[in-house]
């Protein structure tokens, strides 16, 4: 059972990981506080019910389409609201995002109701077995994309031009501007793709949660948490971060009882920030 | 001396918000869109409307369900309206949002009577806000009718003006005991309850009523409905082999459970749950075959023999397309109760109500109602089974249109 | 002569605040209470958010344990023990608090902050219900004999919070929070004692946060760890205090007004717009709106704002004064 715990926690941490990747762009990286993580997550969700109940298309394949939207959606709330103030302290990032989530939560009000939506998969409940070991399919399929999510996030930002004008601008944005990188241009860049991860993050959720209105407010705490506990400005930190507290919050659930998984949470995440807060694969910070 | 600018900007904005105030104050009730003006403050002053104060839940965590219960309401009104409305006048309900928060639904009682002059209150949907408005009505000492929530302290704050429709959590326990009793086979039960007042609250009820008629609890969980994944709960249960299992759950999370105690393989002699997310109209399509055999204690059923039950079906379904649970009925009969207890009293007055109300005896389609001394109305539970998708009312065997049918294990279902 | 003139327009508006029971209906006296009591937990976080910069979004964390305090307390010592015991027992849980999150700086402190809240609200809703009968909810005894005067316990709590913000932040202390807020490293290097004076703030701060939270729950009758512990306290709280000007005097004050009357006003007038459908969502879809504007275009909060603009406006007009007179 204690193999099973394991496996499921590392299944459910692969999620928390993809939850976390995204924020780790914005956050991690360029340093944008953003407190409506959880609403963008809440956004792929809708986007990929919608298509599933008005098309019939499958949640993995609208992953692209989440992917696509959220990427224009993230440049768009950039260009228009935080580009103004990123220069300003990070108060007004949390207020400004905080402000945002607000009204995305609203407009999926009035858009879809406060209904619980979910969507039936005929393998959103099935096992596969190996000698004892259950692996749900559902869990199965979203674990491998957030490892090829994963993948392709660590090679744009570390092998392609833009991931180097990403990392050059996280480390000093006038020295990046001085060199000529189009700091405005590619920080819009590197927000909708953290966007864009949201959205798959929601996609890949779909067929395990339910999506409401009020559901994204849980996933951005859970995000910081990875990104902290991983180390800013890591990826891969935030994929083990992720990985981390899912297998934390399955053995709390499973040795301590379901509510004891958010206190060992909460209560790894201050520690780390204690003794560690540079984080998991974390550079030192100021 | 910097500081003068700021004082003197406040000055000007506490003047402004003492104009708001004077403005808000002498119009009535502004919001009311105009017929309401004097609300119903006085039934006798020849204006043709009454208005009626409705506190539920239309945005936040339990906007589901005061979306059900607003839907019991307009049905109810119709047909109030149609048939000549109370005391002579057409019949028009405020509804006042409580934001799923007892914060703001104590405010939605001051808002009210300040600008409604209202003298009886109806609602609100969850126990949470239901204690912060009975302790409010209380001390304007108009009554509070309580359609739905079942915390067992909402009747026990010692207030003479609480009545509520519905039966609580106690009655669910207990009538799920009592039916464990009739079968004869089981000994040991595991609850399992969502963590906020109805789960809380039902849990209580139950550990107590385990107790009484002999049950062995032997595992006592509760879980968040944010929580993305049951199953290492439902493990922990599984290890203790309970007879039973007693689940106090929202809606969407009792689909996850029964599909996820399928997926772990988690057997019981009997899958019990205290009504809510396992008696609403669209359990047993979301969680498909993972639904059967699933007993739940509820108030009500289409099916039930009171007129007007089956009536009340369709007519939500055709208004709004959904599958109404008790939660619509309860908020349908509690108009008609305030109907009857207002005519009763013979004046749109708190006082009077709440006396009508206190000796009242009346049918409706949820069922006889009559209000004891703590205000609590002695409804009787029924318990369903759903079986072939469908909700059978096994329980008490008066109700009852079907028989109980065993659950099997797992893996002897097709 | 000039100090007396500073005093005039704050004893004004504590006199136009005085009359307005006598005026308006109890639903506004009872808008009035919930304004009078975020303004003084917003005075309060003011010390610590405002002068200190330390953007605490936590503060649920010594609202609850003030509730709770006063709520499981009075039936037993009595309603002032309960609220004294509500004041030191916040206090208390604020030094470890402080010594923890203290530690960190910037959006790191911040999340600290949130994390210790939340794990009171999980701690309050499932491992001590025995002690706080969790989500089932506690009856919690009245402070006062009549419920309207809870619109004068409110308004004594202000002025309280008000005079208590106003005498520190005028003092050395004061000057040492905004030293802190400007430039840490800097602030210790002239020998300031940082750790000692945002710890300071902090203690005051769940002091006074502790206190408000006593007044909230005696004033609800009833509550549960969602109604004291929740996010929606905190950010409530940071919101009116950044809307009115973080670091200013009178900001939560006004922002306190300001959201109240927006928040009455969204829900009675646009709520019942029918033709919105869902109009209560977009009720809080404005009042997001709301906050994204004021700080894309008053980063500094109503009262900062106009402090700032009518400074310039001052140097304008001495400029051109200067000028013409040569």
């Amino acid at each position: 059972m204690f193999l099973q715990t394991i496996v499921n926690g590392l299944l459910l941490g692969a999620l928390y990981a993809i939850v976390g990747m995204g924020l780790s762009i914005v956050f991690g990286t360029m340093r944008i506080v953003n407190f409506a993580h959880g609403q963008f997550v809440m956004a792929g969700m809708y986007i990929t019910y919608t298509l599933f109940t008005a098309f019939g298309l499958d949640p993995y394949v609208s992953a692209l389409v989440s992917f696509v939207l959220c990427f224009l959606l993230g440049m768009a709330v950039y260009r228009v609201a935080i580009h103004r103030i990123i220069r300003g302290p990070e108060m007004n990032h949390i207020l400004l995002t905080a402000g945002i989530g607000l009204m995305l939560t609203n407009l999926a009000q009035m858009v879809y109701n406060t209904n619980q939506l979910t969507i039936n998969l005929s393998y959103s409940h099935r096992d596969l077995v190996f000698g004892g070991l259950r692996i749900n399919i559902a869990y199965l399929i979203s674990f491998l994309i957030a490892a090829v999510v994963a993948a392709l996030l660590f090679w744009f930002i570390m092998k392609t031009e833009t991931g180097r004008a990403i990392r050059a601008i996280s480390q000093n944005a006038a020295a990046a501007a001085l060199s000529g990188i189009h700091v405005t241009r590619v920080t819009m860049l590197a927000f909708g793709l953290g966007i864009a991860v949201a959205g798959v993050a929601g996609t890949l959720l779909l067929p395990i949660h339910y999506v409401d209105p009020s559901v994204g407010d849980a996933f951005s705490l859970l995000a910081f948490i990875i990104v902290v506990l991983g180390g800013m400005g890591s990826i891969l930190g935030s994929a083990i971060g992720g990985l981390l507290i899912g297998v934390i919050a399955q053995l709390a659930s499973y040795y301590l009882g379901q509510s004891y998984s958010d206190v060992l949470t909460y209560v790894v995440f201050l520690l780390v920030l204690l003794f560690k807060p540079s984080g998991l694969l974390g550079r030192s910070r100021v | 001396m910097h500081n003068r600018r700021p004082a003197r900007m406040l000055a000007t904005l506490t003047l402004a918000g003492l104009f708001a105030l004077a403005g808000c104050g002498t119009s009535g009730s502004g919001a009311s869109g105009g017929s309401g003006n004097t609300g119903g403050g006085s039934a006798g002053s020849g204006d043709n409307t009454l208005t009626l104060g409705v506190i539920t839940s239309i945005t936040g965590a339990d906007s589901e369900f005061g979306k059900a219960q607003k839907e019991g309401y307009e049905v109810a009104l119709d047909e109030i309206n149609a048939a000549g409305g109370i005391l002579g006048k057409q019949v028009k309900l405020v509804y006042l949002d409580d934001k799923s928060s007892a914060q703001e639904a104590a405010k939605d009682v001051d808002q009210l009577v300040s600008q409604y002059h209202a003298q009886i209150i109806l609602g609100p949907y969850s126990s949470g806000s239901a204690l912060a408005v009975v302790k409010k009505a209380d001390t304007y000492k108009i009554p509070d009718i309580v359609p739905t929530a079942t915390a067992a302290n909402v009747t026990q704050t010692g207030s003479k003006y609480v009545f509520r429709l519905c039966a609580t959590s106690d009655d669910y326990a207990k009538a799920i005991c009592e039916l464990l009793k009739q079968q004869g086979d089981a000994k040991t039960m595991a609850i399992v309850h969502e963590d906020q007042n109805f789960g809380t609250s039902a849990d209580k009820a139950m550990v107590n009523y385990a107790k009484q008629y002999g049950f062995e609890v032997v595992d006592d969980e509760s879980y968040s409905t944010k929580d993305l994944d049951y199953k290492a709960m439902l493990q922990r249960v599984k290890q203790k082999h309970p007879d039973v299992i007693y689940f106090a759950s929202y809606s969407k999370d009792a689909v996850a459970l029964m599909k996820q105690a399928q997926e772990i393989d988690l057997n019981a002699k009997y899958f019990t749950a205290a009504g809510t997310g396992f008696s609403v109209g669209t359990f047993p399509q979301d969680a498909g075959p993972a639904a059967e055999y699933t007993l739940a204690a509820g108030q009500w059923d289409p099916s039930a023999k009171w007129p007007g039950a089956k009536e009340f079906y369709d007519k939500v379904h055709a208004k709004f397309g959904d599958y109404p649970s008790y939660h619509d009925m309860e908020a349908y009969a509690a108009l008609y109760v305030a109907k009857e207890a207002i005519e009763q009293a013979g004046a749109y007055d708190g006082q009077k109500i709440r006396d009508a109300l206190a000796s009242l005896q009346m049918e409706t389609a949820f069922g006889p109602v009559h209000f004891d001394s703590t205000g609590q109305n002695a409804h009787p539970v029924i318990v369903t089974q759903i079986q072939n998708g469908k909700f059978v009312t096994v329980f008490p065997s008066d109700a009852a249109t079907g028989k109980l049918l065993p659950t099997p294990p797992w893996s002897q279902r097709k | 002569m000039k100090r007396l003139r500073a005093w005039i327009l704050p004893i004004l508006v504590l006199i136009l605040f005085a009359l307005i029971p006598f005026t308006a209906s109890f639903y506004y006296q009872q808008i009035f209470f919930y304004i009078f009591l975020f303004a003084g937990v917003g005075f309060a976080w003011n010390l610590v958010g405002g002068y200190a910069g330390q953007l605490s979004l936590g503060h649920a964390a010594f609202f609850g344990i003030g509730a709770y305090a006063y709520a499981l307390l009075a039936p037993h010592i009595g309603t002032g023990p309960a609220v004294l015991a509500a004041a030191v027992l916040s206090t208390v849980s604020a030094a470890p608090i402080g010594l923890i999150c203290f530690r960190l700086r910037g959006p790191y402190f911040a999340l600290a902050t949130i994390a210790v809240a939340q794990l009171l609200l999980v701690l309050a809703t499932n491992q001590f219900k025995g002690l706080t009968q969790g989500a089932a909810g506690l009856l919690v005894q009245g402070m006062v004999p009549d419920p309207s005067l809870y619109y004068w316990v409110a308004l004594g709590f202000m002025v309280v919070a008000f005079a208590v913000t106003a005498l520190l932040a005028t003092s050395k202390t004061g000057y040492y929070l905004m030293a802190i807020r400007e430039d840490e490293d800097t602030a210790q290097t002239v020998t300031i004692n940082t750790p000692l004076y945002k710890l300071y703030a902090l203690l005051v701060s769940a002091l006074l946060t502790g206190v408000g939270g006593s007044i909230f729950a005696a004033n609800l009758g009833t509550i549960q760890p969602n109604d004291v512990f929740s996010a929606a306290i905190s950010n409530q709280v940071v919101f009116l205090a950044i809307l009115g000007g973080a670091g200013t005097l009178y900001g939560p004050l006004v922002g306190a007004f300001i959201l109240e009357f927006a928040s009455d006003w969204l829900k009675n007038s646009v709520a019942n717009v029918t033709w919105l459908g869902d109009a209560n969502a977009f009720a809080f879809f404005l009042y997001g709106l709301l906050i994204v504007l004021v700080v894309m275009y008053m980063p500094a909060g109503i009262v900062g704002t106009v402090a700032k603009w009518r400074k310039g406006r001052a140097a304008h007009v001495h400029a051109q004064r200067t000028t013409a007179g040569v």
